[in-house]
């Protein structure tokens, strides 16, 4: 028997933390002519090798009926990833999150039992998309719903304070909702309205066989109202459940394998089939 | 807003929006500092590319419209930037004028398309073309501020530019 698993959420901060600093040094390194890296959480590039966020690639389309090469490899990619690891993205990536979950646990305390809401889950995310695909397709061919990016207001924000030295007015949103999210102490945005997510959540649902956590009732040991792995979950799921609604806003952060870390560790990441 | 031009290669203003998704990457390779990302709107920032002619004009190193990953800037050469067109005032112009003394040329010196956007005339009289894109530099660089660049998107259908 290898030695109990090492916990997750240290390395999972280190990735949120350094993404969140890489937006903000990416504009300095471009004013010094390095544009090795650059853009933003709409369109990155990584030495030639494109990131994109597959909402705006879908906007582009429905807007202008073309999209470039660059544009589809970088979405591509992107839903590669959430195809392969799940929605790792929001919960490891977004910057948005980071804060989100640091409002939440900070938050936490004062609000207790945020549970999980079936009546209002993903299906508002989807509307919001659909409705604004139809807006864009229909009436305005503007990328209309990148004005809903939390990440991409963070990564604006910071090029515009590198590039033009001036705070960017309309990215006041972001702590606006940050304050919101405390104030209530529910994840709302993450939960409900992201637009951004849907689609990564969709991939990240569709193959059987891609990481997730999976859990195994045999292993076990709390007793039914005791439930460490849900009180941890800070999007309010039950990681035990095998409901649908629930598995699409599952983002792989891991917090409920941590909790179950100490328990019977019934909760784990795995490749591959349910055993 | 100030006036301001669209970078070199852009769409129409319609087809450039549409396409445009505010990564920067054009704003990012500018080596002067030129392309602004400034929201469309106060409330609603589009954020799409702008130069600022009067703060900052287009030398037309043509690298934003090379590294464009939505094809809302084309990747096109200096000739065909297609940003606006110069219009010089000759009653204004210290070079039409008589008795001044004054040899100036800094419009043509400065000009990215030196000799063919504006050309001298009798060689002596700078002249703008019809071979002008619209880059902003000489409405920049002109010290008696008698140059304006129409920008593309008010410009009729392919109405020739030049001199009045």
């Amino acid at each position: 028997m290898k030695g109990p698993p090492l916990s997750i959420r240290p390395f999972r901060r280190t990735a949120q933390a350094g993404v969140a600093l890489l937006f903000a040094v990416v504009p300095a390194l471009n004013r010094m002519e390095i544009t090795a890296l650059s853009g933003n959480f709409f369109f990155f590039n990584i030495a030639g090798i494109p990131l994109a966020d597959p909402l705006s690639v879908l906007q582009v389309a429905a807007g202008a009926f073309s999209v470039t090469t660059a544009m589809c490899a970088g979405a591509g990619l992107a839903l590669l990833l959430a195809l392969l690891m799940g929605p790792v993205f929001c919960s490891w990536l977004c910057p948005y999150g980071f804060f989100s979950e640091l409002a939440h646990a900070l938050g936490a305390k004062r609000a207790s039992g945020t549970t999980f809401s079936r009546s209002a889950s993903f299906a508002s995310k989807l509307l919001i998309v659909c409705v604004g695909l139809l807006a864009v397709f229909l009436f305005a061919p503007v990328p209309l719903l990148n004005q809903l990016s939390m990440p991409g207001w963070y990564s604006r924000a910071m090029q515009h304070a590198v590039f033009y030295r001036e705070a960017l007015a309309c990215a006041l949103i972001f702590p606006a909702l940050l304050a919101a999210e405390f104030l209530s102490g529910r994840r709302f945005w993450c939960l409900y309205l992201c637009p951004q997510s849907v689609l990564i959540s969709l991939a990240g649902a569709l193959l059987p066989g891609r990481l997730r956590v999976r859990f195994s009732g045999r292993s076990c040991t709390c007793a039914k109202p005791e439930r460490p792995c849900r009180a941890r979950c800070s999007l309010g799921l039950d990681p035990r459940s095998a409901d649908l609604r629930q598995r699409l806003q599952c983002s792989n952060c891991g917090d409920c394998v941590d909790a179950c870390r100490k328990n019977g560790r019934a909760l784990r990441f795995s490749f591959g089939r349910d055993a | 807003m100030p006036p301001f031009l669209r970078p070199p290669g852009a769409r129409s203003e319609k087809d450039m929006k549409a396409r445009c998704v505010s990564c920067g990457l054009c704003a990012a390779v500018c080596n002067y500092a030129c392309i602004e990302m400034t929201p469309d709107h106060i409330f609603f920032g589009g954020g799409t590319p702008k130069i600022f002619q009067r703060k900052s004009p287009c030398f037309l190193c043509m690298k934003c419209s090379a590294v464009c990953p939505t094809g809302a800037l084309g990747n096109v050469s200096m000739e065909e930037a297609g940003m606006g067109r110069a219009c010089l005032d000759r009653a204004r112009c210290v070079d039409y004028r008589r008795n001044t003394g004054i040899m100036c040329w800094t419009c043509y010196e400065r000009c990215p398309l030196k000799g063919k956007a504006i050309v001298l005339k009798n060689g002596y009289l700078p002249e703008v073309t019809e071979r002008c894109v619209g880059c902003g530099v000489c409405e920049y660089v002109c010290p008696v501020a008698v140059i304006t660049v129409t920008p593309a998107r008010d410009l009729p259908g392919n109405r020739r530019g030049g001199n009045t």
